[in-house]
């Protein structure tokens, strides 16, 4: 088999909120709503990020662990309908490898009062374009946290 | 619009051409060629275009019918790797508004005698279109390709 | 260490020598690697050589599971947030 391939992926989370889509929609749209949910594990620190919610627009968050490569999300807003759908592609850098590319569907339907949020990611995965940099940069960063979590200090 | 529906499917297909991968890929990253065989039938046309083949760059087309162009399909380019890979993301839409959101990624393998193509396209269909409407339109704009690398 | 064998495979005694670790330490350290399935180890003959699991490297499944768990997460993060917002007075009905 040849390396040249790209690895094709689909997967859905579904979750229920007990908010009004408009409220929900709004914690994806409001800058300030959103960061306070959409960022990394806590050991991470804050996150650096901008976005502009419209269609065309994009966003971008940065964050990593202290010592780790840097994860960097980058999205294109495609579809934009209040309260009911979002539509986005984004991808992944570690450090500056793009490992994956996403389109990424959020339905939201009303719910007795609440939210049904559903979230859909169809993902390509670079992988094997990226081999020798991603042992390098990526990997390479994951085992020196693991390894510093390591220290006998620690 | 109320209660709108969004179908998540993927549609992945492979052809063979007797032509290196430099000259699929070139097929592609050419924008006069591009406009040559990036339609599906002999009586569509294309009414404008931008191919701004450079990661970041945007890929437009506004097309459709001899007559009648009501499609526009607008991308980027997310990684382009030369004779390997291409891949895009983008929406395509009528006069009503969006029909899908694609991501598409364009895979050259030197095989045999020429090259082994894949055409991955991961889309969430937002109106009436399907997936096997996008495989028709996209079995006849390879056909197209196909005139084109024997020309 | 792992900088070490991300170059290649190498003995303990190899790995050991620019560390100022002694032997025990190095092994101690190699069989936590070992457990998390990162590092793999051989004896052959009185060396143990050992090496990155390459499988345990490029997963595209690990990367899309690692996705999928980055968006749970943040599913969470967004439900805590929801529930913190106060009460509204009116509710559409």
């Amino acid at each position: 088999m040849s390396n040249r391939s790209v690895t094709h992926s689909t997967f859905v989370i579904e979750r229920r909120f007990d908010a009004s889509p408009a409220r929900v929609f709004n914690a994806f749209a409001d800058p300030q709503a959103k960061a306070r949910w959409f960022s990394g594990p806590p050991e991470w620190g804050p996150d650096i990020s901008e976005m502009d919610f419209r269609v065309g627009g994009r966003e971008t968050n940065r964050g990593g662990a202290p010592g780790g490569p840097v994860h960097s999300f980058d999205a294109t807003y495609q579809d934009i309908v209040p309260n009911e759908r979002i539509v986005f592609t984004y991808d992944m850098h570690l450090d500056d490898v793009r490992i994956s590319v996403s389109l990424t569907t959020i339905e939201l339907t009303p719910d007795a009062g609440g939210t049904r949020l559903k979230f859909t990611e169809q993902g390509a995965f670079l992988d094997a374009f990226d081999k020798p940099a991603l042992r390098e940069e990526g990997t390479k960063g994951l085992l020196d946290a693991l390894e510093a979590s390591l220290k006998p200090d620690h | 619009m109320t209660a709108c529906k969004v179908v998540h499917d993927t549609i992945v297909i492979e052809r063979r051409f007797a032509v290196s991968p430099a000259r699929v890929f070139a097929a592609w990253s050419d924008p006069n060629a591009r406009d040559r065989w990036d339609v599906p039938g002999d009586d569509w046309v294309i009414a404008e275009s931008e191919h701004d083949f450079r990661v970041g760059g945007r890929e437009y087309s506004y097309f459709g019918p001899r007559g009648a162009p009501r499609y526009s399909g607008d991308g980027t380019y997310l990684r382009i790797i030369p004779d390997s890979l291409i891949v895009m993301a983008g929406t395509m839409s009528d006069e009503t508004g969006p029909m899908s959101a694609s991501l598409s990624t364009v895979e050259f393998q030197a095989g045999g005698p020429g090259t082994l193509m894949r055409y991955t396209e991961q889309s969430a269909f937002m109106g009436d279109e399907t997936a096997a409407m996008r495989i028709e339109g996209w079995t006849e704009i390879f056909d197209r390709l196909e005139v084109e690398l024997k020309g | 260490m792992v900088e070490r064998l991300a170059r290649g495979p190498a003995s303990v005694s190899e790995l050991a020598q620019p560390l100022a670790m002694s032997l025990s330490a190095v092994v101690q350290h190699l069989a936590i690697l070992e457990a998390s399935g990162l590092v793999r180890s051989e004896k052959i003959g009185r060396v143990r050589t050992c090496r990155i699991e390459p499988a345990a490297l490029n997963m595209a499944e690990e990367w899309i599971a690692q996705r999928r768990a980055d968006w749970e997460r943040r599913f969470d993060q967004l439900g805590d947030y929801l529930a913190s917002l106060p009460e509204v007075s009116t509710r559409q009905e």
